[in-house]
């Protein structure tokens, strides 16, 4: 049976008639079309498909969305502002931080995360923080600088 | 939506077949003065999209901004065997610069016989001809050509710019794929969505190699939103309104298999590929091999393994076919869209030019996406159902049924004067087969002209002996590859062969080194030519920024180095490990790298393949291979096949040799290729364990270490 749950995904409030065994990653994929959240495995390993449930980075692929009932939810697709990227997304372009971009939306939401936590984080903090994001195309250096940076342009600008 | 994107061909009025040394095949330019590019290649990641432009831009004269380029749609671009072996720049761009070129100065003179000038008063600058001290009087090239293909006027092959004025060859510009990257707008293929669209799963077989009987699907068909339900010989899959219906529905399939007798598994892949390879190719011989051991002082022989390796992409294998009466349109993750449209017209016995294929967005490939698995998935099922369908593999399906890198199996010696020369070399290798065959092994109907033509079946292909040869100066010396079939599926994976070739020839030189009593990095810049000058630049230019000095002994901190050729590139690394000895386990901390690709179109992009190309081998090093036993897959997922993380990254230090005048060489895989054997090579440097095994796991640490009770 399917039960209604109220979700607010990236400002949005929705009101959603879903079935018990739907995971929030199926949900924001298939029912709302947000594809920019990816799934790589879908069984909690590689991190691709990482969201942020009232702020804290989750795998989605993991939840139920049942369990998210009153939540509010982040998507890559909520970062920009008004067509302004958010600079994390500026710092991995900047940065060339990404290569087939598969991993780069879990990845800019779980350091969004450390972010907001944390706004000057250590090198070896980033790499802890991020180590539940796979990137087969490897260019964690180029990770680690660009959440760096965007510290730094965050800071500079008092930026979240 | 692409959903519209095999449209394109008839609105810019564009068929089969293209003729490689026409212009017009390449290149279009509109009445709105925008130039398309059209390739074969695909972006993978790899950042072709952003490097064709450049190319075109610069030799065309045409503003960067004003490309369009379309990659890889069958009907739409010329053929190509495919994106992978570092081909993208090194094939591309000698077509590509010619046909820029060409279209350059035929524009030329179409403006000179519409001014009545001669060609030599006109220039071609930022996407005009314009008269030379005259830049008022100008004509964009779009007025010129109408859209329309331009007429042959060259008489010979057209003039090419001079590398000394390149403006945007050799220039960091921004990789234009990447924004959508970073939004989530970019679509791969299981983000796509086609009106009416269904989804369908696979029912596997219990073991690898089981062969089903016939399959009962009257319980599966009355499943909630199942549609069809299909056998087509080994092939079994089903089709329903939802993913998660479909893969319900499997259970309900009643069918028996028959499995096959096993008794191989991953610690006897070695005597296998021995016991089943044929005498060999021999690659080269030179000199006498029997004297030359003869002459030597000192022989040192010993035998290298490397397990399969999965190329464990994030993306997972994905794909939608929409077959109907007219044809079938195919929407794929692949890397070679022409082969999967001989797939696709294969198994549904249609003419390949009812097949479209367009590549989605790429979620990484390195070999893995030279088989379209899922469009052959979609397809059937898409027949059977009459709607579109959508395939995606699980990751466990990606781990188990995806094609692997061949394990392995090297055999090797040397031998050196009493001055460190070497003197002798006898190698050989055993290997399953990098290049063909997968698809064969996909439940697809044998296509022996083309398996023939790629390689497949037991001799040695190209991958088996890609960076064979060693690369010093030794006068008697034989290198045979021996090709082996393999118990496992195999394809190519990143720098195919050349990593196992290039970890037992230069772990073999470090030991050679020793036994002369010379520095490893020594030892093999006496032994090159006053030829060599590509592989000794790039030694002394990753030795020097590494600086590289003798080691002191076992103190739990190695340096090693290796070098190799690749893909027509030269590549040296430093690599400098930590090993811990009471559990064995190693971290690489840094890498330095030196590279010698030609000319280099964009910088970034090549410094960007290397750090990727150095990750995946330190990772294939330490921590991957694929286990098997009795016809099961052991391993996988990424729990169990942990390739590195940020937390296992090293630190990257690259150098780029400058070779502008050399035409682009591949960048893509060469840096993978040292790496097995500098991190061997810098573990025994720091506790004197030499593994010979790959992956290099702990447990192999400590019982090759000196002392060790084993």
């Amino acid at each position: 049976m399917p039960r209604t749950i109220h979700l607010t995904v990236n400002g949005h409030k929705h009101e959603l008639a879903v079935e018990d065994n739907l995971t929030l990653a199926s949900l924001l994929r298939h029912h709302l079309g947000l594809t920019g959240t990816k799934t790589g495995c879908e069984e909690g390993h590689c991190g691709s498909c990482t969201v942020l449930v009232n702020g804290s980075p989750l795998y989605s692929c993991l939840l139920l969305a049942t369990a998210v009932d009153g939540q509010a939810i982040t998507t890559i697709e909520g970062l920009a502002v008004d067509g302004k990227l958010h600079p994390l997304q500026q710092a991995f372009l900047d940065e060339e931080a990404l290569q087939c971009g598969y991993c780069s939306p879990g990845i800019i939401l779980n350091a969004k995360a450390l972010l907001d936590k944390n706004p000057h984080p250590t090198e070896d903090e980033i790499r802890y923080s991020l180590s539940g994001n796979l990137c087969r195309c490897g260019l964690y250096q180029r990770i680690v600088r660009a959440v760096t940076n965007a510290a730094h342009s965050m800071a500079a600008k008092g930026a979240r | 939506m692409r959903q519209d994107i095999f449209e394109l061909a008839g609105k810019l009025g564009r068929n089969e077949p293209f003729d490689p040394e026409d212009m017009n095949s390449w290149l279009l330019i509109g009445a709105d003065n925008r130039v398309s590019v059209f390739s074969g290649k695909v972006e993978i990641g790899q950042g072709g999209r952003t490097a064709l432009a450049q190319i075109v831009a610069e030799e065309m004269e045409s503003p960067f901004d004003s490309i369009d380029v379309y990659m890889g749609i069958t009907g739409l671009v010329p053929f190509d065997r495919g994106t992978h072996g570092s081909w993208t720049i090194r094939m591309m761009r000698p077509a590509l610069q010619k046909a820029a070129a060409s279209v350059r100065e035929t524009l030329l003179l179409m403006a000179a016989e519409r001014w009545n000038l001669p060609p030599e008063q006109l220039q071609a600058r930022d996407g005009a001809i314009s008269v030379r001290g005259d830049p008022t009087r100008k004509i964009a090239y779009g007025e010129l050509s109408q859209g329309k293909p331009l007429p042959k006027k060259l008489t010979g092959p057209p003039a090419t710019k001079p590398v000394e004025q390149y403006r945007l060859i050799g220039r960091n510009v921004p990789r234009v794929d990447l924004p959508a990257k970073v939004t989530g707008k970019a679509l791969y293929a299981a983000d796509m969505k086609l009106p009416g669209m269904l989804h369908g799963k696979m029912l596997r077989p219990p073991s690898l190699g089981a062969k089903p009987g016939q399959a009962d699907f009257s319980a599966a068909r009355r499943q909630p939103g199942v549609i069809a339900a299909i056998q087509d010989g080994d092939y079994i899959g089903v089709v329903a309104e939802t993913e998660e219906q479909a893969e319900a529905a499997l259970e309900h399939i009643k069918v028996s298999y028959k499995e096959p007798e096993y008794n191989i598994s991953t610690e006897q892949i070695w005597d296998y590929l021995k016991a089943n390879s044929g005498e060999g190719l021999v690659i080269k011989e030179s000199g006498s091999p029997q004297h030359g051991f003869h002459l030597a002082e000192k022989i040192l022989k010993a035998t290298y393994k490397a397990a399969y390796l999965c190329h464990a992409v994030i993306e997972r294998e994905a794909a939608i076919a929409d077959v109907t009466g007219d044809g079938a349109k195919i929407w794929i993750t692949t890397s070679v869209p022409f082969g999967v449209r001989s797939d696709v017209a294969l198994v549904l016995c249609m003419p390949e030019a009812k097949v479209q294929v367009a590549p989605t967005e790429i979620g990484g490939g390195f070999g893995r996406k030279n088989v379209g698995d899922a469009a052959i998935d979609a397809a059937r099922l898409s027949r059977a159902a009459g709607r579109p369908v959508q395939v995606v593999w699980s990751r466990e399906e990606d781990f188990t049924w995806g094609p692997y890198r061949s394990a392995a199996f090297v055999e090797v010696q040397g031998g050196i004067a009493k001055n460190g020369a070497l003197t002798a070399w006898e190698y050989h290798v055993y290997s399953g087969p990098h290049v063909g065959g997968a698809r064969a092994r996909y439940g697809m109907p044998p296509d022996v002209k083309r398996e023939r033509a790629e390689g497949h079946g037991p001799r040695a292909d190209s991958g088996i002996s890609r960076a064979v040869l060693p690369l010093y100066n030794i006068p008697n010396q034989i290198t045979v590859a021996h090709a082996s079939p393999s118990p496992l599926r195999t394809t190519s994976l990143r720098s195919l062969g050349a990593p196992m070739n290039c970890f037992a020839q230069e772990c073999l030189i470090d030991e050679l080194a020793e036994a002369a009593g010379m520095d490893p990095v020594q030892f093999r810049l006496s032994n090159l030519t006053d030829k060599d000058t590509g592989l000794r630049g790039v030694i002394e230019a990753a030795t020097r920024k590494a600086c590289w000095k003798p080691g002191k002994g076992p103190t739990g901190q190695g340096r090693g180095f290796a070098c190799s050729l690749d893909s027509d590139s030269w590549i040296a690394e430093v690599v400098e490990v930590e090993v811990d000895r009471a559990t064995g386990k190693v971290r690489v901390k840094r890498v330095v790298a030196a590279q010698d690709s030609g000319l280099v179109i964009n910088p970034d992009g090549v410094h960007s393949q290397m750090e990727s190309g150095i990750v995946m081998g330190c990772s294939a090093t330490l921590n991957e291979g694929i286990q098997f036993k009795n016809g099961h897959i052991l391993n996988a997922s990424y729990l169990d096949y942990p390739i590195f993380t940020m937390m296992d990254a090293p630190t990257i230090e690259l150098v780029i040799v400058p070779n502008p005048h050399m035409p682009a060489q591949g960048a893509g895989e060469p840096a993978f290729v040292p790496i097995p054997a500098a991190i061997a090579n810098a573990i025994y440097d720091a506790v004197g364990a030499r593994v010979r095994e790959l992956p290099i796991t702990p447990a192999k640490v400590l019982a090759a270490m000196p002392h060790h009770p084993s």
